[in-house]
């Protein structure tokens, strides 16, 4: 199903959102402000904010907060989310002001260290207590970094996710996928920040720049609303007479849409253009016909199209996936343990339902019938498979909100997920 | 304040309704005088889905209680659990009033209202607020700062938060059954009231409780409660991983687990066959092995998630007294040999320390929450009888200093 905004909204050409800040958390928020610093037409406020009084004095945002003045003594948190969070909780009234009278707070930082992930989950509840929207664009850690990093870099995420409208996830670990295999360090690091600092400009162009067709911020809560918090994302510009096909398939390429995959899971997808204002009606609907072959049936799309003068030939789209399974993305991967144990589940001797969420809104509704018959039939089959397998293998707890911990889902067997073969 | 000598814990888990009401003697003494328990409808991994069955399956066991109690109950004590309990630590800190040097009752109530000035969750409420250590100037270890010369208190305390409608869905339905509900305690800390005396807490413990659908847990070290909280898995999970895993009907499942499972190390290599004897069921026989593997296999997994989340290995040795399992579910076989492998420390399944009243009614690891909720009463009903001397002090201070 495509929904397009009414007409009436087509005609009117919306005032942009008076407010934005973007909110640099950490070593990796830091990094992300840097580069956007350097953009010609950077979001106007930017706030870093950090435990360590170095980085905050060398930031060139133009607002500056250093946390946790006794608690970290200027020293950064030492990796010890507990610090990053007792700082933040220091500093909450320079937080709180920071925050007032803006309509929308972009949060930026790095999962896993201390500061990011200490301070995160204060930071986003004291900008959603000034009456802020929050959209928190979030890395985790690389998978060599450890699991200790990556166990607090989830439970960071977990409380962040509460207080946010969307959560957009990015993997470091995917992120490696763009870049050479041969990147130095530093690189690698700089490509996470490039990405991260491209969706945070995506979000701010999205309700900040002068619209054709605008995306407020009411739609923007209605596409993310209900979903399981992670967002997904891609981005891809390009110029030339082709530039529409070429800049969504770029989009599409993004690992962290999983090329385009992830875009046929339940949910909504949020389709965003900018361009210069001669940008036609028949470019967005080339772009819904690039887009389509990767939409499932019960996927709805929102369009927004910006007006940029300053864009030129080119033609940016950024692409918004909020899936709405309640299983993280980074779930369906695991694929041996979920073949190897096809047989058993499906033999159970009560028969296991499948359930697919068929429309957004309406959550609870459910597409009930058995594993096999009902699969949808696309390219795109294997994730449609994985899903309602998941339910099955859930037994008496298919209807009960899943126990998630370190991204697995708890109510499977453990045997199953430890892939421990019964013979 | 008239001193009731009647305290009842309701329990209300995810398997069963647990009613327990104690009588404190005049000598101090708790003697439990009657019992009750009723098999849970409505209630899934320790959170209430719906309010109507489950008002029914606790009016069954307050019942009982009653009439083996002889006793007609008007006010609970009522256990909560569920995912959405949380915890964490703080220090609270406040300044000794420049008039004098003593502290008074009143500094050490305001230095646990300063450690509450924290970020939880919005929607979250505070549940427990428990004392760890009191500095005083600075100074470590101090276990009564009260009448000890000072210019500056300070204390950490562990504090516990949920989620404030999902406590109230758990205390509707003891309303509906026209109940009143006069204090609420985490499951995990009344437990612990029942199965520790003070040396197992100052030797340091981790307690861990396992219902029907949750593990709760909490740790002590150093005679204070050092770290507490919930995963929302449990003996249905065992249960479902059975029935799943060896392709056998839930009631089944059950039977398995709790008559011929065995978790012990070792036990994945069992021999032999269990048969299942059921006429509506063309089953068969379910080798042990297996069982034993599917079963083992879910526990160790709880127990690690567990050691991780606690970071145990780097305080195991401060917990002297070992890991106590307690709970519906710690009668599993084998469940302590397979705490005290993935631990590292001596393990034991531990029930409700000895009371007073027919032992046989509440000797066993599954009524601890309920057991240990009176125990938690009585000592409340003690602390509280010496705040009030606290307030009529305050009340005293409030006439000479306006606005206190």
């Amino acid at each position: 199903m495509i929904t397009l905004g009414s007409s009436e909204r087509l005609a009117a050409p919306a005032a942009s959102v008076s407010s934005v800040k973007v909110i640099g958390l950490g070593h990796a928020g830091l990094a992300v402000l840097q580069q956007l610093v350097r953009e010609d037409d950077a979001p106007p406020d930017l706030v870093a904010m950090h435990t360590d009084a170095k980085a905050v004095g060398a930031s060139a945002a133009s607002r500056k907060i250093q946390l946790g003045l006794q608690v970290a003594k200027g020293l950064g948190a030492g990796g010890d989310a507990a610090r990053g969070r007792a700082s933040a909780s220091e500093s909450l009234t320079e937080i709180r002001s920071e925050c007032g009278e803006t309509e929308l707070v972009i949060l930026v930082t790095g999962l896993g260290g201390g500061t990011g992930s200490g301070a995160a989950s204060v930071v986003a509840e004291q900008a959603k207590k000034a009456g802020a929207l929050v959209v928190a664009v979030v890395a985790l850690p690389f998978a060599a970094e450890g699991s200790k990093k990556r166990e607090l870099a989830e439970e960071a995420l977990a409380r962040l996710a509460r207080h946010c409208l969307a959560v957009l996830c990015f993997e470091n670990d995917r992120l490696v996928e763009i870049v050479p295999a041969g990147t130095a360090v530093a690189e690698a690091f700089g490509a996470s920040a490039a990405m991260l600092s491209l969706a945070v400009r995506a979000v701010t162009q999205m309700v900040g720049l002068p619209a054709v067709l605008p995306i407020g911020l009411d739609e923007l809560q209605q596409v993310f609303e209900g979903a399981d918090a992670r967002c997904h994302f891609g981005y891809g510009v390009a110029a030339g007479p082709d530039r529409m096909r070429l800049a969504v398939e770029e989009a599409l390429r993004s690992p962290l849409l999983e090329q385009g995959k992830l875009l046929s899971e339940p949910g909504s997808v949020l389709l965003h253009l900018t361009g210069d204002p001669s940008l036609s009606l028949a470019e967005m609907q080339s772009a819904l016909r690039h887009l389509a072959p990767y939409l499932g049936s019960s996927t709805k799309v929102h369009v927004g199209v910006a007006a940029d003068a300053a864009a030129g030939e080119d033609i940016g789209v950024a692409i918004f996936a909020c899936t709405r399974s309640g299983v993280p993305a980074e779930f369906p991967e695991d694929e041996d343990g979920f073949t190897a144990s096809v047989d058993t589940p499906a033999d159970i001797p009560e028969p296991a339902e499948v359930a697919v969420a068929e429309s957004r809104g309406e959550p609870a509704a459910k597409v009930v019938g058995k594993r096999g018959k009902g699969g949808k039939k696309s390219e795109t089959g294997q994730t449609q498979e994985e899903l309602p397998l998941d339910q099955a293998m859930r037994g008496r707890f298919k209807d009960l909100d899943p126990t998630m911990v370190d991204g697995q889902d708890l109510d499977i067997p453990a045997f199953i997920r430890m892939r421990i073969r019964l013979k | 304040m008239a001193r009731s000598n009647i305290h009842v814990g309701l329990e209300i888990g995810t398997s069963k309704v647990a009613a327990v009401i104690g009588e404190t003697r005049s000598d101090g003494l708790m003697r439990i005088i009657g019992t009750g328990e009723a098999p849970s409808r409505g209630v899934r991994k320790g959170e209430i889905v719906d309010i109507g069955k489950i008002t029914l399956c606790l009016t069954d066991a307050v019942a009982e209680a009653e009439e083996k109690a002889d006793r007609e109950i008007t006010e609970v004590v009522a256990s909560v659990t569920g995912a959405h309990l949380d915890s964490l630590n703080n220090r609270g800190g406040v300044p000794i009033p420049e008039d004098r040097d003593e502290i008074e009752e009143e500094d050490i109530h305001d230095v646990e209202q300063s450690a509450l000035d924290v970020s939880i969750p919005a929607g979250n409420v505070f549940l427990h607020t428990m004392i760890q250590h009191y500095y005083v100037d600075g100074q470590e270890g101090v276990a009564s700062p009260l009448g000890m010369l000072g210019r500056k208190l300070e204390a950490e305390f562990h504090i516990v938060h949920g989620t404030k409608t999902r406590i109230q869905n758990s205390l509707r339905c003891i309303r509906e059954a026209n109940l009143k509900v006069t204090n609420v305690v985490m499951s995990a800390v009344a437990s612990a009231h029942a199965v520790l005396d003070q040396s197992d807490r100052e030797r340091g413990v981790l307690v861990i409780d396992i219902g029907g659908g949750t593990t709760d847990f909490i740790l002590f070290r150093n005679g204070s409660v050092y770290q507490s909280g919930v995963l929302a898995v449990g003996g249905d999970h065992i249960t479902n991983d059975i029935s799943i895993g060896l392709r056998v009907p839930t009631k089944w499942a059950e039977k398995l687990k709790t008559e011929e499972a065995d978790v012990a190390p070792g036990a994945t290599v069992a021999r032999g066959t269990v048969q299942i004897e059921d006429p509506t069921y063309a089953g068969g026989e379910i080798e042990r092995r297996l069982l034993n593997l599917v079963t083992e296999a879910r526990v160790r997994e709880v127990f690690t998630l567990l050691r991780r989340r606690l970071s145990f290995d780097r305080q195991a040795q401060f917990i002297g007294g070992g890991v106590l399992l307690t709970g519906g579910t710690a009668e599993l076989k084998g469940l302590a040999a397979l705490a005290a492998d993935v631990f590292g420390v001596p393990a034991r399944t531990a029930s409700p320390r000895p009371l007073m009243g027919p032992t046989a009614l509440f000797e066993s690891p599954r009524w601890s929450t309920a057991v240990g909720l009176v125990l938690y009463a009585q000592a409340a009903q003690e602390a509280l009888e010496e705040i009030s001397v606290f307030d009529r002090l305050r009340s005293k201070i409030s006439r000479i200093i306006p606005g206190l």
